[in-house]
């Protein structure tokens, strides 16, 4: 007995050796640091040199105000936004003299210290931290709660310790010390998550450790004949991006936060990247994977392209939201960089159309690698994102406007917009693009251009910076998703718009903002994009947070009541967490809980997502 | 087989709109009305509030149903208000009158069958018909909740069908809210009035034909039929009322949805509350006071006729809707009125007016009698419509119950047994009974309002009597209820000519199904009831109100029938 132990440690030291030889190289270093806030904004979103900025340019007395983004580090920030406080002003009621600051660097609770877990964390090579600034950074996702209280609140509760495995040997090793001294593990990957997934529960009396899988960045091996890349969980969407270009590749998983959020999070999530049609949503990327759970190890069987043996296992982890193990590594599917990418754009004279397109596009299953319909407000809001170049920029404009109102006879307050992305080889491209024109023209459709089409997708990144500048005006806002069969798309639209907008009414807001977009196309439906702000006025910014979830609940059963789903790609957190017994069945429940108490029956992993606690 | 819908030709059923009809139609219906009716007096605030909620999504137009001139004159209000004319569903019987058929489908109007709840495909039909207008919402869509024109002068209880079919694209989530807008319309002066109480007797309603309209309006033209009063609530919003499901329907299509039980529910409930709005909010006539005051008094002054309208005014204030009369202008308005009925109120002398009323004499026919006081009550009923609870109070009390909780008591048994006779009846809570003492110590306004109540309990006692004896149709029933009233008024029996009218036999029986004494056993096309549970208590409870020739009467009219079965 003794004997085989002794021998079966050896082969486990061999096994540890051996993987560090494999890892010959220099390890490739993260593009963000591990004391994220050195690069990272601690109280926002985003890059901290990034942001949008309000400027008087004229005097005191006679002010002239203009928004500026700043930074290098996007398109946008290359020119002034002189039609952006315009909007700003008249949309949602922006006034700078109304300017509130956000709070400086907040006390951080003392940490709860499990004395056993933390002599032996000492004795590993894994590094980690105490520091209040360190750990309130992985206190928190990016919903308006998070970020409330970041800018002016508390939050009671936050992890004791970060902790930096590097490796798939350094996670089962800190399981196993917090399965021993039990001790709770919230994974954290970029930390972008909008549903309170990594929000500590404040009623959890064990010390919390934060397993921050950063260092986790490597890509092992990249396979060229079968088009699959084996990577560490922690890689940031950027930096994977970036390393496989070098080598002619994409995964062409591009969600709105790749630049910060990482390949284990959105597994974990079932993230949807917004090329979806060319690549797939990440369980259509996802050949293999490895985690670490409590109770052993759980991987895939092997990279194969398809296995009928059972229900898929992998599907355990996809969207397990932390609460079952820590994925570690992925074998991902990845493209040869298509030879030409190609930018298009349709105006629609309403959202009906819009809709009719795009549903005809998906009926034909000729969807290019990304397909979004923003509705008119949103519409409205990129106009006044343009910059202006010279005088020559407004006469463009100008004889735009004219073209689209006068010679078309569409309404300006009614059109809607189809940005597009095609991707391909010239001729793929070509044949796409004439395809996409034609049922365009069926529904009304006006060709407005490539610079359109491209000045949409840059703007995405752009756009996500823009709660920060809201918050500093007293606007609070917010972004929610749902997926929806066809027939109901347009119903989840106005019935969604026509409650918040009664909502907001009746709670006699001054200025709200309210607005659609339909960002992915499916054989048998589509996502919509909510983006919801109103103008506290006189309430606090709290009051606000919390005045803005009550009406987030209202208008996420107004989407279930018109035939949406409770989430597309967001997840459920702790913020949907209570919708999930009126959409599984108990057995269901029963299923998902009988899991947990197989792979963590300690609740080590105590996230509390899902169903768990 | 039958036919599945009533002709080929789709089109002749469907609203068509052409704006020369409408034209046409509203130069003559403005020359039509100027010349029977003396003014129509209209809230406006509701007529903008309904044209606003008109921009903002589907509005339903649900006016109550006393006159044909109902639906000509909504059309006729919108087409002058510039708010798009209303899709009207209207009874199939007017499909049959020519020319005039085309002119009201030209305006708006499409013909459905009065019933239909078991042709499927023509409630399909139908129902997408209105949801698809629902769904585009260009113009309103009007329908009658009531379902037919109230014969009575008092609301009826609704009609669910039309209302759920008009909401389920609401529940279903294919547009975010509608909104409802009640219209209450009163007249000084039904032209129907005559008809009606013919109608309430049993004498069949004549087929609805071109030449009997012309006729018809041959007859009344150069009448003059007083005021209309046209009362447009504030939009009500669906949503506001009732919440849609949440749970998702994991794999229902969205063209399979039905309506859930809560759901039905709420749409039962809300239709009840629509119907007590319009009754409510309808503004009381001037006429409905005046014979009121006289089917009691017999014989009153001008003067003494102004205090009765102000009296009551105080009283509908609060319970419903006051006359429209300002001070200064009282004394016209009330002879003006009595100008319009100049057929049934007789001047008496310079001074003082009665009612053309004999008193029941010898020989005379119970039914022209009947149909003379029904004309009559089809005015009362506009005041015991509102102040039905007022009314139950005086009877009560009257009856010598002075504590609060005996008339709490007495008023759950009244609620309970005619909730559709009266469709703002409820039973009352201490406040109530406060209030009722603080507004209502005028004991000839009490006095009035028990008499007008009486009939409504004898007839009641009298369907009791009958269903004890054991019925199976409501025909059979109807039949019955003839003999033994016209018995009881060849003895004098009782001094209510007007319970000859056969209408409310049918209301108490549903209502007495759905209290569980009786039960429906459907036969093919015909239903008949059975006897569920003994009425005696309910009899037992009614007796103490009534008038002891009456008792007296049932009694050995039921000993005759006893000794007439056991004889057979």
């Amino acid at each position: 007995m003794a004997d085989s132990s002794a021998s079966r440690l050896a082969v486990i030291h061999r096994h540890l050796t051996k993987d560090s030889d494999e890892k010959a190289g220099p390890k490739v270093p993260s593009s963000i640091p591990k004391k994220r806030q050195e690069l990272l904004r601690w109280n926002g979103w985003g890059y901290e040199d990034s942001g949008f900025v309000l400027n008087n340019l004229g005097t005191e007395q006679n002010p002239k105000y203009v928004f500026t983004f700043s930074g290098s580090r996007y398109e946008i920030a290359s020119a002034d936004l002189p039609h952006f406080y315009e909007w700003a002003y008249n949309t949602i009621g922006i006034q700078p003299s109304r300017k509130k600051d956000p709070q400086g660097e907040p006390s951080y609770p003392p940490p709860i210290i499990n004395e056993g877990f933390v002599s032996e964390l000492k004795n590993t090579n894994i590094t980690f931290s105490f520091e209040g600034m360190d750990r309130l950074f992985r206190a928190h996702g990016h919903t308006l709660h998070d970020i409330a209280l970041l800018r002016g609140g508390q939050f009671l509760r936050i992890p004791d310790v970060v902790v930096w495995p590097e490796c798939h040997s350094h996670v089962e090793e800190l399981i196993t010390l917090a399965s021993k001294h039990n001790v709770a593990i919230v994974p954290i990957g970029g930390g972008t998550n909008v549903t309170g997934a990594v929000d500590c529960k404040q009623d959890e009396r064990r010390m919390i450790v934060s397993l921050d899988t950063s260092q986790m960045n490597q890509i092992l091996w990249i396979d060229d004949g079968n088009l699959v890349a084996h990577v560490e969980s922690g890689i940031i969407g950027k930096d994977l991006e970036d390393r496989l270009q070098t080598r002619g590749y994409t995964t062409g998983h591009e969600p709105d936060s790749y630049e910060f959020s990482s390949l284990g999070g959105w597994v974990a999530t079932r993230a949807s990247g917004m090329k979806k049609n060319r690549y797939g949503n990440i369980e259509d990327l996802v050949v293999a994977l490895r985690a670490v759970t409590p109770s052993g190890e759980w991987r895939s069987s092997g990279t194969y392209p398809r296995v009928s043996t059972g229900p898929d296992m992998n599907h355990v982890m996809i969207g397990s939201e932390g609460t079952l193990g820590v994925v570690t590594e992925v074998t991902i599917k990845i493209r040869p960089i298509p030879p030409v990418r190609k930018y298009a754009s349709f105006v629609f004279p309403d959202f009906d159309c819009g809709v009719k397109f795009m549903r005809q596009v998906a009926r034909d299953r000729c969807q290019p690698a990304s397909l979004r319909l923003m509705d008119n407000q949103q519409f409205q809001f990129g106009q006044a994102l343009r910059p202006s170049k010279g005088p020559f920029g407004l006469i463009l404009d100008g004889f735009k406007n004219f073209y689209l109102t006068r010679l078309k006879g569409l309404d300006i307050d009614k059109i809607c917009v189809a940005t597009i992305v095609m991707e391909g080889t010239v001729k793929e491209v070509a044949i796409q693009e004439e395809k996409l024109t034609g049922i365009g023209l069926e529904f009304q459709g006006i060709p407005a251009g490539e610079h359109n089409g491209k000045r949409g997708y840059q703007l995405t990144f752009a756009i996500a910076y823009i709660r920060d500048i809201g918050l500093d005006y007293g606007v609070v806002a917010e972004s929610f998703e749902t997926s929806v069969p066809w027939d109901r798309v347009v119903n989840v639209v106005n019935n969604t718009k026509s409650r918040l907008e009664k909502e907001c009414s009746d709670r006699k807001f001054s200025h709200s903002f309210i607005s659609a977009r339909v960002t992915q196309v499916y054989d048998a439906g589509a996502c919509i994009y909510f983006y919801f702000g109103f103008n506290y006025g006189t309430m606090t910014m709290l009051q606000a947070v919390e005045v803005y979830e009550e009406l987030e609940i209202i208008a996420r059963n107004e989407i279930m009541a018109s035939g949406g789903s409770l989430s597309h790609h967001h997840g459920v957190g702790k913020i949907r967490k209570k919708w999930l017994p009126s959409i599984l069945t108990s057995n269901a429940i029963n299923v998902l809980h009988s899991i947990k108490s197989t792979v963590d029956p300690q609740n080590i992993m105590a996230a509390g997502n899902l169903v768990f606690d | 087989m039958k036919t599945l819908l009533p002709k080929s030709k789709h089109s002749e059923e469907w609203a068509l709109y052409k704006l020369g009809t409408i034209r046409v139609i509203g130069f003559f219906l403005a020359k039509l009305l100027r010349n029977l009716y003396q003014g129509v007096a209209i809230n406006n605030c509701g007529v903008l509030k309904l044209s606003k909620a008109m921009s903002q999504g589907p509005v339903l137009l649900l006016p109550t149903h006393r006159s044909y001139a109902d639906f000509l004159l909504i059309s006729y209000l919108c087409y002058s208000m510039n708010i798009p004319l209303p899709i009207i569903a209207a009874g199939m019987d007017f499909k049959g009158m020519k020319f005039v058929n085309r002119v009201l489908q030209n305006a708006g109007a499409f013909y459905i069958r009065r019933s239909f709840g078991h042709d499927h495909l023509y409630w399909a039909v139908v129902s997408q018909y209105i949801q698809y207008h629902i769904k585009n919402f260009q113009a309103p869509i009007e329908f009658f909740l009531e379902g037919t024109r109230s014969r009575n002068g008092k609301s009826l209880p609704p009609k669910i069908g039309l209302l759920s079919m008009a909401l389920e694209p609401y529940f279903k989530g294919d547009v975010p809210d509608i909104q409802i807008c009640t219209v209450s319309i009163s007249y000084e002066r039904t032209l129907e009035e005559k008809l009606y109480a013919w109608e309430v007797l049993g004498v069949p309603k004549p087929r609805e034909s071109t030449s009997g309209f012309l006729s018809a309006v041959g007859k009344i033209r150069g009448q003059n039929y007083g005021q209309i009063y046209v009362n447009v609530s504030d939009p009500i919003s669906v949503r506001d009322h009732i919440n849609k499901r949440n749970e998702p329907n994991w794999n229902t299509p969205s063209f399979r949805f039905t309506l859930n039980e809560y759901e039905k529910s709420r749409i039962h409930s809300l239709a009840w509350s629509m119907v007590s709005k319009q009754q409510k909010d309808a503004i009381t006539p001037i006429s409905a006071i005046l014979m009121s005051a006289l089917s009691v008094n017999k014989q009153l002054t001008i003067e003494q006729l102004v205090q009765y309208v102000v009296l009551f005014n105080s009283v509908l204030k609060k319970y419903g809707t006051p006359c429209l009369v300002q001070d200064e202008t009282i004394v016209q308005a009330v002879k003006d009125c009595l100008d319009a009925h100049k057929l049934i109120i007789f001047p008496a002398s310079d001074e003082s007016f009665n009612l053309c009323q004999p008193p029941i004499s010898e020989g005379a026919d119970i039914q022209i009698l009947a149909a003379d006081r029904l004309v009559l009550q089809q005015y009362t009923n506009q005041i015991l419509g509102p102040l039905i609870n007022v009314a139950v109070f005086s009877i009560v009390e009257a009856k010598g119950s002075q504590e609060s909780s005996d008339i709490i008591n007495e008023s759950l048994f009244f609620a309970k047994y005619f909730k559709d006779e009266f469709i703002l009846i409820t039973s009352f809570t201490q406040k109530d009974v406060a209030s009722f003492n603080a507004d209502a110590s005028n004991p000839m306004l009490k006095n009035i309002l028990g008499v007008l109540l009486q009939p409504f309990l004898e007839s009641f006692y009298i369907i009791l009597h009958i269903i004890s004896m054991g019925f199976s149709t409501i025909k059979e029933m109807q039949l019955q209820y003839r003999n033994t009233v016209s018995a009881v008024l060849a003895e004098k029996a009782s001094s209510f000519p007007e319970i000859l009218a056969i209408d409310k036999v049918s209301r108490h029986v549903l209502n007495l199904v759905t209290n569980g004494y009786l039960r429906a056993v459907k036969t093919g096309n015909n239903t008949s009831y059975q006897q569920m549970g003994d009425v005696s208590p309910i009899v037992f409870r009614i007796e103490c109100y009534l008038d002891e020739r009456i008792k007296r009467f049932m009694a050995s009219h039921q000993q005759k029938i006893v000794l007439m079965q056991s004889h057979l």
